[in-house]
């Protein structure tokens, strides 16, 4: 790889925590999302001549995503449950103002995790890191599903709550 | 939370589990248009939802820990990954295209030179063999399955792990969502996941780029390497050792067996890896007179649940004269004998004991004030902790305390104070003949009290904690090139 090729490649790997959100947000289904970004990681690198270096990578990186989703979506509307163009473009709107401090967030929920139960933090992690669906979380703890479903919201909820609690700090 | 169906809270959660109905989704959408708090809400929700899946990615942990993990984590089949893993092959086939952008071999970067067959290869030579593939795995621009042979590509993991050989004899497994390059035989470079790699003496010198123009260069060992949330990558040493090369620093820093190399500020970091916890769950033993059948999990699972084995868990009566544990609930270990006079215990089967592995049982343990401790003065009690082997009708201690034994002088005297003390319990498997047979944590009354009178020891915050043991001291097959850190 070329310098410029790896720089690129270095901005595109580290704009993915907000494309995901971003593409997620205007459709979402997490699997149209998934589909979306593949396309739209390929149409970047397709682009990849037209951005140029030293302008917010990010910012030209959600502007095609954006344009990726209204072009993808129609590919999705019978298979899945996606939001609508208007829903989209509102929900897109709501994620730019929420991703602007992406990086300090990820920074805060390392802390925030570290204020939940240990139990808590165990059920995100067998959530997550083993995708253990929430009936199989129920028969492993020998809790309701219903209960299952609570708590991981709860715990999503805590976690979203800090984290702003958190970032709002760091901004004052 | 009371949620009915049709509460925002509810469809937020479908959302997010992936089984909204339409119904639901309809709903949620109508209250998404009008509501932009409610938007803004979701979003922080996906965010989250997005964060916590990159914290916990979808992999499989440290190879030889992977035994002690509780047996309900078993590989994921749930429904929102089946779907995710359905379409992924035509997402992951369109990101295969992209391999023409990253898709160039480095010039070598290797302290050693290739060998004749680690040179570099015609395009078209077959490089890579697939061993297993638990997920659809994409190499080049063909699907792979176990048995087939690729040349040098991209290689992409959409979930699962994965499996495969080069021909240079490095064994190569991908965790989760993966993205790998393979330039040659001795040439690779991670742009996205969790590789582990194997690499006999003859692959010395194979490298791994890195983001930043980062490598890692081995010198004989395994290790896993992986990118941090943040994209900063991790590399964790097993055995042997790496050479990582940093473009800020003016040489190589080795790293060793039990060390992790990260750059949490940007600056590389060298540290032993952490240990690896264990939450037990503990089962009852025989002769006790309470039921712990409903509280299965973790102690502090439940924390108002009444954990005990006889006697009273948590009771306003006697809150005063406890200590302060690290929860709200101590597990209550009474050497006042059954009525059938049988002891018991509680215990935890973790799984077979496995080679060159350090257990360690850390356990905060805790005296009632009003009564005698077992082991302590004033009864005949007496109770026991630790590690053990065997099996629940024949337990053999590894590495066990006994209150008469071990407690201090403070938790023994009689002193109506509620004193509490701190147990660490170790044991190193290495050369210890006991590989393959069953580890438990137990808790159990090895004499009961002479009368009817309480004597009770409390326990909490039980974890136990698990790493590899540090490798035995063996003539290296290359010296190292710098000094370590």
């Amino acid at each position: 790889m070329d310098q410029r090729q790896e720089q690129f490649t270095q901005h595109l790997l580290a704009v993915q925590p907000r494309l995901k959100v971003y593409i997620r947000a205007m459709v979402g289904d997490q699997t149209a999302a998934d589909d979306i970004l593949q396309q739209t990681n390929l149409v970047l690198c397709r682009k990849s001549d037209q951005y140029e270096f030293g302008t917010d990578f990010g910012a030209w990186a959600l502007k095609i995503a954006h344009f990726e989703v209204l072009k993808q979506r129609q590919k999705f509307v019978r298979s899945r449950l996606i939001f609508d163009e208007a829903l989209a473009d509102s929900m897109a709107s709501a994620a730019a103002e929420e991703l602007v401090d992406l990086d300090d967030q990820q920074a805060a929920l390392a802390d925030c995790l570290g204020e939940l139960s240990e139990p808590h933090r165990e059920m995100i992690r067998r959530r997550y890191s083993l995708a253990e669906g929430v009936e199989q979380l129920a028969a492993a703890l020998d809790r309701p599903a219903g209960s299952i479903r609570q708590t991981l919201y709860r715990i999503r909820q805590r976690l979203a709550d800090c984290i702003r609690s958190r970032t709002a700090e760091g901004r004052a | 939370m009371t949620n009915t169906p049709d509460t925002p809270d509810t469809l937020l959660t479908a959302l997010l589990e992936g089984d909204l109905k339409a119904d639901d989704h309809a709903a949620l959408c109508e209250q998404l248009h009008d509501d932009a708090d409610l938007r803004r809400r979701t979003v922080r929700l996906m965010i989250v939802d997005a964060m916590l899946a990159d914290v916990y990615p979808a992999a499989e942990p440290a190879p030889s820990l992977s035994t002690h993990l509780p047996k309900a984590q078993t590989p994921a089949t749930g429904f929102r990954f089946q779907l995710r893993t359905a379409v992924a092959l035509a997402a992951m086939i369109a990101l295969v295209v992209t391999a023409w952008f990253i898709l160039r071999p480095e010039p070598s970067t290797s302290t050693q030179p290739p060998t004749a067959s680690q040179g570099v290869q015609p395009a078209d030579t077959p490089i890579t063999t697939v061993v297993s593939a638990s997920g659809t795995v994409v190499i080049g621009d063909a699907l792979a399955h176990a048995g087939s042979d690729h040349p040098a590509g991209l290689i992409t993991l959409g979930s699962g792990s994965a499996r495969f050989i080069l021909t240079s004899g490095v064994d190569v497994q991908l965790h989760g969502a993966t993205q790998l390059i393979i330039h040659d035989p001795m040439h690779a470079t991670l742009t996205q996941g969790t590789v582990t790699f194997t690499c006999p003496p003859s692959a010395v010198g194979y490298t791994v780029n890195l983001s930043g123009g980062r490598k890692v260069v081995d010198l004989g060992t395994r290790f896993q390497v992986t990118y941090d949330i943040d994209g900063t990558p991790r590399t964790t040493v097993f055995e042997g050792r790496v050479e990582i090369h940093d473009p800020s620093l003016d040489h190589a820093r080795v790293v060793t067996a039990g060390q992790i190399a990260t750059w949490p500020t940007g600056r590389l970091t060298i540290e032993p890896y952490p240990w690896q916890v264990v939450n037990p769950g503990f089962e009852v033993g025989s002769g006790l007179t309470a039921s712990l059948t409903t509280h299965p999990s973790w102690l502090e699972e439940h924390p108002s649940a009444d954990v005990r084995t006889r006697s009273v868990g948590r009771n306003a009566e006697t809150t005063g004269l406890r200590p302060i544990g690290e929860g709200d609930t101590w597990l209550t270990l009474d050497g006042r004998p059954a009525d059938d006079g049988e002891l018991g215990g509680v215990y935890q089967k973790i799984g077979p004991i496995i080679d060159r592995t350090v257990y360690r049982l850390h356990v905060l343990v805790g005296e009632r004030a009003d009564n005698p401790t077992p082991g302590g003065q004033g009864t005949a009690a007496d109770v026991t902790w630790g590690l053990f082997t065997g099996s629940p009708d024949h337990f053999e201690p590894l590495a066990a305390a006994v209150a008469s034994r071990d407690l201090s002088d403070a938790m023994k005297a009689d002193n109506n104070k509620p004193d509490t003390q701190t147990s660490e319990l170790t044991f190193d498997s290495t050369d210890s003949g006991r590989l393959g047979e069953e580890l438990y944590i137990r808790f159990a009354v090895i004499r009961p009290a002479g009368d009817k009178r309480t004597a009770q020891l409390l326990f909490d915050d039980v974890r136990l904690d698990v790493r590899n043991a540090p490798p035995p001291t063996q003539p290296s097959n290359k010296p190292p090139t710098s000094d370590h850190p």
